[in-house]
């Protein structure tokens, strides 16, 4: 396999280990600005691109236009004309081609075209009350335009599509008729779907729910941070009762100034902050635990393992809200939380106040105590990840690696450091950056254990001491009396570009290792 | 010699030691609430004994269904009925559905993407990957929310349907896993059946997925896992008690202040029912996580 050239060789890991750090870390940067600066140097040639493939779209549906019969020219009004009127075999895929047009119309006519027709204004009727009755007349509903909008741009670029595709299709049996050559019948149209074009099979139903489940409701989302949906000095704009619009970049202005503008970088700050000590407690606990548990000489390795497992085996749910009351206080009464009973019954500390030690700080505010906390039950929780991947790891290792250090006289400290550390490093580092983004994103954890507290007050602008920005995302539009969707709208966007800088290092770091077609 | 020896016994017996501790440590926890399901006692704060309950009970169990006494009222000594508003077996039941309706979808929609993108050749294979990509590297969780209206406006929210369906219908972006693996099967496999006549339909069906039984089996069981342990769809999607899945009912008994003291027992004896079967499934793929969270990388 093409890898094993990839892996560094006894030889290569005699550099000292802080100037490997220092070149790798300094490679990623590089690597990072130079993809970026790639990206950013390929968008004219892109923009180009795409002109100049729109501009031979145009020029082949022209083409095809001269040239066509009668039957092709009508195709272009009615899909599958030329399909349909030239034989038996192909009466069915031609009446296909004429369902989507008229479902299409169909669509546009009932739903979409009223809807698209409000996407600039987003409605402007707002909902009434029949004076007479007391009941309320429906308005426009801003929130339904701009999804059916969204929808609708997203099955009409579908539709053009295929009315081009019709075009070719009625152009293409022509010349086939003109030709001489036979049609094609419904048999071998069924041999297509199932053999040359298979990937259109399994592909499209898979396709479609990714566009309904996550292009749809991420572009509405995004426009969503363009609009004045939500709540700002006491005036609400949420659909049906009322009506938003578009606002340009004020919600942007808003979240990064007088709204949360203080307050986002020290949420940043305790993001990162908090995803560094997550991710690296974990990697390095996990990685000691399974040497140790990998040690040759050690007996019973799959019961230690196992014994581990179990615990990330358990949901989150249940172990991180269990552990929030495990680690419970309270003041009002003499050592009520359970850990705190076990301090000072089992090991005979005292405490300095009654209740014993606010573990999360729920009572006296502490953020040092549940921030330490949060990164510790973490900790309980993520290292037999960990363990099991690097135990999977070590047993690769090849034992020739380590008995020609043993020749060179190297003890185990330094066997360590310049094989089994480097070589763990080798295959874990993309999955630590990985890893590193989803504790970014790590909502479980803080949303279980402390909720994002203390000093959260989930209806004003307080942002707890544990708040990620992920459950301050939570916080903003779902929690809240008064929801806030378009500044959650922002700070997604603002997550996303944060994310996505790791996860540029990771495309880069893997790029180099993936050897996709070495198989074949 | 003998020093050598001596030396390797010495470490080993720090690292048993150790390493039994870090166990006591880590299942401690666990044991704890295991324990405390079983207690008479329903508070977690105010544990009578430490770690074993003063009285052992299954209260806590048959609370859980229906036919349960109910909840222990302090002043009058009686249990009160409370089944209604706190339905556990219904909401493992939904659980249990929607887990398996998601598992269904996700591990079809998985197989014939990774299939795709790693037997069949196509001019926009790469982009669609590039895509897959990129959609992966926006927090999910922003496109609940919006996904939620478009539910709502299919009459698909506070549905176990519309829940499914929110959990499976996108899992074709998850494909990487599968995909290695339908990399490493040999492509000499499918052209000995392509000059036979099989179909691509024929081969993946036939040929394929019969020899890709191991990481079918991982995608089964994660794709059931995921939908079983998840709180946060299911927490916006579902707000009618008969609908919740475990994860939503049962964090009100902890996140509700009013609720915890009388509930904390019965969150323990729910939590340890939901768990047993995870448990075991996890234990049974253990080894195939290790090549699922490795990514594959390990097996240069």
């Amino acid at each position: 396999m093409a890898s094993e050239k990839t892996i560094p060789t006894w030889k290569q890991f005699n550099r000292p280990w802080y100037e490997k750090l220092g070149l790798s870390i300094w490679g990623y940067i590089k690597n990072v600005g130079l993809m970026i600066w790639n990206v950013i140097k390929r968008i004219p040639f892109a923009i180009w691109g795409l002109l100049c493939a729109i501009g031979r779209g145009f020029e082949g549906l022209w083409f095809r236009f001269v040239k066509g019969d009668w039957r092709t020219k009508i195709s272009y009004l009615i899909m599958g004309f030329g399909c349909f009127t030239r034989s038996a075999g192909q009466l069915v895929k031609g009446f296909l081609l004429l369902a989507v047009e008229a479902l299409y119309v169909v669509y546009m006519v009932l739903l979409g075209g009223p809807q698209i027709a409000m996407f600039g204004t987003l409605g402007t009727k707002k909902e009434g009350m029949d004076l007479a009755t007391g009941e309320p007349i429906p308005g426009d509903n801003s929130l339904a335009i701009l999804i059916f909008s969204v929808m609708t741009i997203i099955i009409t670029i579908f539709f053009i599509y295929m009315w081009v595709k019709n075009t070719k299709i009625a152009y293409n049996t022509q010349k086939r008729v003109e030709e001489g050559k036979p049609l094609s019948n419904l048999k071998q149209q069924l041999n297509y779907v199932l053999n040359d074009g298979y990937h259109i099979t399994v592909l499209a139903l898979p396709i479609f729910g990714i566009l309904l489940i996550t292009v749809l409701p991420l572009v509405c989302n995004i426009l969503i941070a363009f609009t004045n949906y939500g709540y700002k000095n006491g005036i609400t704009h949420y659909p049906p009762q009322e009506l938003f619009t578009w606002k340009g970049f004020s919600a942007f202005g808003d979240v990064f100034g007088q709204s949360y503008g203080s307050i986002i970088w020290s949420v940043l700050g305790w993001t990162l902050i908090w995803a560094v000590f997550a991710t690296f407690t974990n990697f390095f606990f996990g990685m000691f635990l399974a040497m140790m548990i990998n040690k040759k000489s050690i007996k019973m390795k799959a019961f230690w393992r196992t014994c581990f497992i179990i615990v990330i085996a358990v949901p989150d749910f249940v172990t991180l809200l269990m552990m929030n009351q495990f680690f419970s206080y309270n003041p009002y009464f003499n050592l009520t939380g359970p850990f705190n009973q076990i301090l000072s019954s089992w090991f005979g500390i005292k405490f300095k106040s009654a209740g014993g030690i606010d573990w999360f700080g729920g009572y006296t505010g502490k953020a040092m105590n549940a921030r330490i906390m949060v990164i510790v039950v973490n900790l309980w929780r993520g290292m037999p990840f960990t363990m099991l991947a690097t135990s999977g790891i070590l047993m690769n290792i090849p034992e020739e690696l380590y008995e020609s250090s043993r020749i060179d006289g190297a003890g185990p400290v330094r066997r360590f450091v310049s094989i089994t550390f480097p070589y763990i490093m080798f295959v874990m580092a993309p999955q630590l950056i990985t890893t590193f983004t989803g504790n970014i994103n790590n909502f479980n954890v803080i949303y279980f254990l402390t909720g994002g507290g203390p000093d959260k007050n989930v209806d004003g602008s307080v942002i707890g001491a544990t708040d990620l920005l992920v459950t301050w995302l939570y916080a903003l539009t779902i929690e809240r009396q008064h929801p806030e969707y378009n500044y959650g709208a922002v700070l997604g966007i603002f997550m996303f570009i944060i994310t996505s800088f790791f996860a540029l290092i990771v495309f880069n770091s893997s790029k180099s290792n993936t050897q996709e077609d070495t198989f074949k | 010699m003998i020093g050598l020896r001596s030396k390797r016994i010495l470490t080993d017996s720090i690292i048993y030691i150790v390493l039994a501790v870090m166990v006591v440590i880590w299942l401690f926890p666990l044991f704890w609430m295991i324990s405390r399901a079983f207690d008479v006692e329903t508070s977690a704060s105010k544990a009578g004994g430490l770690v074993f309950p003063a009285e052992w009970t299954w209260t806590n169990f048959r609370n859980l269904f229906p036919g349960g006494p109910g909840k222990l009222d302090v002043v009058t000594g009686k249990y009160v009925a409370d089944y209604k508003n706190h339905p556990y077996g219904t909401w493992l039941l939904n659980t249990f559905g929607v887990a398996l309706g998601s598992c269904v979808i996700t591990t079809l929609f998985v197989l014939m993407v990774s299939y795709a993108l790693s037997r069949l050749k196509f001019n926009s294979r790469k982009k669609l990957m590039n895509i897959a990509l990129i959609l992966g590297l926006f927090p999910g969780f922003l496109s609940m929310i919006a996904l939620y209206y478009i539910f709502k406006q299919f009459n698909l929210t506070d549905s176990l349907v519309g829940l499914t369906l929110a959990y499976s219908l996108a899992s074709g972006t998850g494909y990487y896993i599968v995909k290695g693996f339908f990399d490493t099967v040999p492509l000499a496999i499918d052209e000995a059946a392509r000059i036979d006549g099989a179909t691509k339909n024929r081969i993946f069906w036939t040929m394929i997925i019969p020899l890709s039984k191991p990481i079918i089996v991982y995608t089964i069981l994660t794709s059931f896992i995921s939908p079983w342990c998840d709180y946060i769809m299911a927490s916006v999607f579902i707000s009618d008690t008969t609908k919740k899945t475990v994860a939503v009912g049962i964090r009100a008994w902890i996140a509700d202040r009013e609720l915890v003291s009388g509930y904390f027992a019965r969150f323990c004896a729910g939590g340890v029912l939901i768990s047993v079967p995870i448990v075991i499934l996890f234990l049974v793929m253990q080894k195939f996580y290790v090549t699922g969270i490795t990514g594959g990388a390990a097996k240069g």
